[in-house]
């Protein structure tokens, strides 16, 4: 090979190093090699450098990077849906007629009011027989005695319930699904476990006197939610407040808005290490709320006091009416009752031969149960409240994953009135 | 008879899947990208940059880019490759915009990099810091030849990824590649001389 200039020479070294070169160019850049010591020490000195920058550091993780980023997108999703999705000189015209047919819509409902009364009235005694009729013949009682800070807290970030005291079996809100949500009963071991203790939370996030006031206060109204919102019957039936994963989502939002933002960095941290459903959200990244604001906000999840029933074998979404407080009352009385009633159902959760049904309430959500070895979902659409701008507190949950409805080949049936059933 | 429920694992999709979903509508998978390259980018605009500052808000704003322009996406390429090249052009606009400004503030950079770079190589070889010192090195190179020797040395990736990811033929990034390695090779002759001794 004829002497090299600089930059040819620096060229194929730099293909050499690559191992880009075909052979016989190798064989030949090796003999020019053998006899150039400076071009060998060229190549060492190349050699050297890319090994430098193979070694180069790597940035430290950002555990906060999506809730940064995430806020952003929401802003300039805002600052899009500003746009009204018609020409502005429209926009009075729209208004006007909107305003019209509203009024319309009032006087018609005032004029019918008998007939829609009546319509409402019957509908809802239908859900009541089908209620009474399939499900709860003997009564209700609220499944937890008492529900501690562990329990609440466990419920407030991965929105999981332990239903045993040997945490075999758990229940399990989900509200990050697509169109509605999601009630399980679950065998722990086919599931992943979160477990965060209240003393693992505190000693992570490290909240001052103030703060544990207000954490200890949510955790408690949380718990006394809870206790008031699944309730077992005496036929193994198990009745579930709709508005459980609204309280999981509000909790969430709650605990976070007491912590400053550095503090909600940690817990972001803890939630992401354990795939809580929900990540924080926030406009911006606020500095803690002050306790009334929140104690407010958490005011908001109050139930309307209709709840999911459900045995191993049927579900179904009811109105139905039931007076805690009488409940709360009597319990005392026959706690190891109770003990039993908890341990026959999820016993017979389990132990089922009867295939699962699926129904459809009269309240107009489609109920799909779902079931595999490990235990039983049903899914109601259309039921849960999105967080949005509509609500009017600095900080909020979203969902980490909008998750499908799980697809199943179940069958479907209907109720139409009472327990006349019809399979679709 | 216990029926199977097949669930669908969003996070064990491909990028390709992922997108389609997204297209669809289904904008919550957009996370599970990011997630997914978070680190490679943040890392490559480190890289040319090497100031933390700054990063964390160039590395935003290329995921909102290509937020806003997924529904666009067309698959000609991978999205892997085609995040690079919005994190590439968004580099290329910062330097653009750092050189309007050191004109109008009649900074000379270059020159800043040069006497830090002797002043480091001045310390006691067991007290310096090699990783600064090719950091450094990197900044005093051209941002075309910057780029592609952080793509094929830290980033390891190929010709043709690298060519497609600047835009341009693979014979130009094999030569953008070489002259950059002889560039930072020059840069840093102190310290390569003394580490072959």
């Amino acid at each position: 090979m004829n002497l090299l200039s600089p930059s040819e020479l620096s060229a194929m070294l730099s293909d050499y190093i690559d191992g880009s070169l075909s052979e016989p160019e190798k064989q030949e850049l090796e003999r020019y090699l053998r006899d150039h010591p400076s071009a060998r020490e060229e190549l060492a000195q190349l050699e050297f450098i890319k090994h430098l920058l193979a070694k180069k550091k790597t940035i430290e993780p950002n555990f906060a990077f999506w809730t940064r980023l995430s806020v952003k997108i929401e802003d300039q999703k805002k600052e899009a849906s500003n746009l009204l999705p018609f020409p502005r000189k429209y926009a009075a015209a729209f208004f006007t007629i909107a305003s019209a047919a509203l009024v319309v819509a009032g006087i018609f409902a005032v004029q019918q009011r008998a007939m829609i009364y009546t319509f409402i009235t019957n509908k809802s005694q239908t859900a009541q027989v089908a209620y009474q009729k399939n499900i709860l013949k003997n009564g209700l009682l609220p499944f937890f005695t008492s529900v501690n800070k562990d329990q609440a807290l466990q419920f407030s970030l991965f929105g999981t319930l332990a239903l045993d005291e040997k945490n075999e079996t758990a229940l399990h809100v989900d509200g990050t699904t697509q169109k509605g949500f999601r009630i399980e009963v679950r065998k722990t071991a086919s599931q992943k476990q979160r477990n965060i203790t209240y003393r693992q939370f505190v000693d992570a996030v490290k909240p001052t006197e103030e703060q544990t006031r207000v954490l200890d206060s949510l955790l408690e109204l949380a718990g006394r939610r809870i206790g008031s919102s699944i309730l077992v019957g005496e036929n193994s039936a198990f009745a579930v407040d709709p508005s459980l994963p609204k309280l999981n989502r509000v909790m969430v939002a709650s605990i976070a808005a007491n912590l400053e933002p550095l503090q909600r960095v940690q817990m972001e941290r803890i939630m992401a290490m354990n795939e809580a459903p929900y990540i924080i959200s926030g406009s911006s990244a606020p500095a803690r709320i002050n306790a009334e604001h929140i104690f407010k906000h958490f005011a908001n999840t109050a139930s309307e006091r209709k709840f999911i029933v459900i045995n191993s074998d049927t579900a179904l979404y009811s109105e139905v009416a039931v007076n805690i407080d009488s409940l709360q009352h009597i319990l005392p009385l026959d706690v190891m009752a109770l003990q039993m009633l908890r341990n026959k159902m999820i016993k017979n959760f389990f132990l089922r031969q009867t295939r699962p049904q699926q129904r459809y309430s009269e309240a107009g959500e489609v109920t799909q149960i779902n079931e595999d070895s490990g235990g039983i979902s049903v899914e109601i659409t259309g039921q849960i409240e999105r967080p949005g701008a509509a609500e009017a507190f600095p900080v909020f949950a979203t969902p980490r994953f909008r998750k499908p409805f799980v697809q199943t080949k179940a069958k479907r049936l209907e109720i139409h009135t009472g327990d006349e059933v019809e399979t679709k | 008879m216990a029926q199977e429920v097949k669930t669908v694992p969003i996070s064990g999709m491909s990028d390709e899947e992922l997108i389609l979903l997204f297209q669809k509508g289904e904008e919550h998978v957009y996370r599970i990208l990011v997630e997914r390259y978070q680190e490679r980018i943040r890392n490559l605009l480190y890289s040319i940059f090497h100031e933390q500052n700054i990063i964390e808000d160039l590395a935003q704003e290329v995921f909102i880019k290509a937020y806003q322009a997924l529904p666009r996406f067309r698959s000609e390429s991978t999205f892997y490759t085609w995040l690079y090249r919005i994190a590439v052009n968004k580099g290329r606009d910062e330097i653009r915009r750092r050189k309007l400004r050191r004109f109008f503030s009649l900074q000379t950079l270059d020159e800043g990099i040069d006497n830090e770079i002797q002043m480091k190589m001045s310390v006691a070889p067991e007290n310096r810091d090699d990783h600064e010192l090719i950091a450094l090195g990197l900044k005093t190179l051209p941002e075309k030849f910057r780029t592609a020797v952080i793509l094929k040395d830290i980033d390891g990736l190929p010709y043709d990824e690298i060519a497609k990811i600047m835009e341009c033929e693979v014979g130009t990034v094999k030569s953008r590649i070489s002259r950059g390695r002889t560039m930072l090779r020059k840069a840093l002759e102190p310290l390569v001389k003394e580490a072959r001794l």
